[in-house]
């Protein structure tokens, strides 16, 4: 290798490790968030971030108008320009005060106040638009998107980083390297899903590392883990006995987030089902709530193939006849879902 | 010998006087006025695709250097008019202002690139939120490793006021080992240098720069 690695070395990787997330059964409870946040951003400066994160879709999202903000490439693989995200964007760090209200005798008087990062009477925060979604009565609508980064194998974040700080590992794991980092940001401008953050305190760029200490032990990364819901399943892509294979490579139902933005993602998601429609009287139809028109814009023309055959699959195993990809997303052993990746963590 | 384009002052200022960037030291040296241009990003477009994007960088487009040293250290003074004092990261969207002087390890090496895989430029890099300022060593885009000041002894002070900032750097002529300009009184020093307004999102090669290395005869 040369003193200066080229991009397309710094985005090759032997296999290509991937997430796969069951819409239409999360239920929005965070635990993911959670998981992700007590592991790895408790370190001061990192208060703002939510490697992992749940948002409600339609929605602003997290951070917030992440879908506006730019990156990525075009058509022709050019770069796009995108713009930085802010502590507000990125959820906030609300202060409360506690002190006056329960240390200074005034709990009758006084109420529980947020103040933002800025001082400020919060105007925005992480999930501030949950469960909001759209539709008019009696049909509204909304689904639960989890994110993390996407480990892309087209990084928009490893041709930005003037440091050549950022490099796809062997397992297909993207990490920024901490030590060669100087917090320039050209990453978080770049990367469409704004899923890089800025440390103030270190000056250094952070993101999802996939928990690749646990990973490297055979255990499978704790949002995916943690998940309650059954929702995820994680593996190689290329490994033909995992889940993410059968459901991405084999069944074809599940699919990356914005594949126009031209990163190819690794992180797929079964699309939501939709609940059906009332009519005005209160009767149910035959027609779904969420419009497919709104899931192409998340998920590109794909959908609706996915959805076909979900929906066909779901109707074999209602006449009594079996179906492997109900069985794949129902999961009844939840270890199944993480391939070789099945370790205790303690 | 190329010819010298301007002078550094011997003075018999002691170190501690010299790095006082509005000490009575520096009141004998001369301006000089150096003009800066935006930095060309497009020729980075290959370690940095997102940054080859940037228009408007380089907002910062006229300095003032001052050059004195005495037997023992060379001091740089740097000033420029910026109204925004940008010394601290605030929010997630915020830059620092910067300076930085380059001075090439070998007479001629590429001041636009950084220098390249065979002959590596030094720079002094003050940041205005960092209590220290760092010693740089290069060999072309992507390539550059920030030292400790400790490393070759360099010491920076800075000051704000009246919408001008003022940055002094200073450096032991001579260091033993490691890579490092070295300079000596009757030579000539090559200098280039670059400003980042923090104000405008400059940061890496988004920033002004003076393009060519500038000789400067060290008074003997």
């Amino acid at each position: 290798m040369s003193a200066v690695p080229s991009k397309q070395e710094l985005k090759s990787s032997k296999r290509q490790l991937a997430t796969v997330i069951d819409l239409s059964k999360c239920m929005g409870c965070q635990t993911c968030t959670v998981a992700c946040k007590n592991l790895w951003t408790q370190r001061e400066g990192t208060e703002h971030m939510r490697w992992a994160n749940v948002s409600t879709c339609p929605g602003k999202g997290y951070p917030k108008d992440w879908e506006q903000k730019g990156g990525g490439f075009d058509g022709e693989g050019r770069p796009q320009p995108g713009r930085l995200t802010n502590l507000v964007d990125c959820g906030d760090n609300f202060q409360f005060n506690h002190g006056e209200v329960l240390g200074a005798g005034n709990a009758q008087g006084k109420k529980l106040e947020p103040r933002s990062a800025r001082g400020e009477v919060p105007t925005w925060g992480y999930n501030w638009d949950e469960d909001q979604g759209k539709g008019d009565w009696p049909n509204p609508y909304f689904f639960y998107m989890p994110r993390k980064c996407n480990h892309c194998s087209n990084a928009p974040c490893i041709d930005a980083c003037s440091r050549n700080a950022i490099v796809k590992r062997d397992d297909g794991i993207v990490v920024i390297e901490q030590d060669r980092c100087e917090g320039h940001r050209h990453c978080v401008e770049a990367c469409p899903y704004s899923m890089i953050y800025f440390n103030p305190k270190s000056q250094k760029s952070e993101k999802c590392i996939d928990c690749f200490p646990r990973v490297e032990k055979g255990v499978a990364p704790a949002c995916n883990r943690q998940c309650v819901g059954r929702t995820r399943a994680y593996g190689y892509l290329d490994d033909p006995e995992s889940q993410v294979h059968k459901l991405v490579k084999q069944w074809k139902v599940a699919l990356p987030l914005h594949p126009e933005f031209g990163t190819e993602p690794n992180v797929y998601y079964v699309p939501p089902m939709s609940p059906l429609a009332y009519d005005t009287e209160g009767r149910l139809t035959g027609a779904g709530r969420l419009p497919i028109e709104v899931l192409e814009g998340y998920f590109g023309p794909a959908v609706r193939g996915a959805l076909d055959t979900i929906i066909a699959e779901r109707n074999r195993r209602k006449r009594g006849e079996p179906s492997e990809l109900m069985d794949l997303l129902i999961s009844r052993r939840w270890l199944d879902r993480f391939a070789e990746f099945t370790a205790e963590p303690i | 010998m190329a010819k010298a384009q301007a002078k550094a002052k011997r003075v018999a200022a002691s170190n501690e006087k010299l790095l006082e960037v509005d000490g009575a030291a520096w009141s004998g040296s001369s301006a000089i006025g150096i003009d800066l241009v935006p930095a060309p990003v497009t020729m980075a477009a290959n370690v940095s695709g997102q940054m080859a994007l940037s228009q408007n960088h380089g907002k910062v487009r006229r300095a003032e250097a001052r050059l004195a040293h005495n037997g023992e250290t060379l001091s740089v003074r740097l000033s420029w008019r910026d109204s925004d004092k940008d010394d601290q990261i605030a929010d997630l969207d915020r830059f620092a202002d910067g300076a930085a002087v380059m001075f090439p390890l070998l007479d001629d090496a590429n001041p636009l690139t950084m220098g390249d895989e065979r002959k590596p430029v030094n720079a002094w890099l003050w940041k205005a939120d960092r209590e220290e300022p760092f010693d740089v060593i290069a060999r072309g885009y992507a390539t550059s490793q920030r030292r400790p000041a400790s490393s070759s002894q360099l010491a920076s002070n800075a000051l704000h006021r009246d919408g001008q900032w003022h940055v002094v750097f200073q450096r032991p002529l001579e260091l033993e080992g490691g890579e490092f300009a070295r300079f000596a009184p009757g030579g000539l020093a090559r200098i280039a240098f670059a400003i980042w307004e923090g104000s405008n999102a400059e940061r890496a090669g988004q920033k002004a720069i003076s393009g060519a290395f500038l000789a400067v005869e060290l008074e003997a």
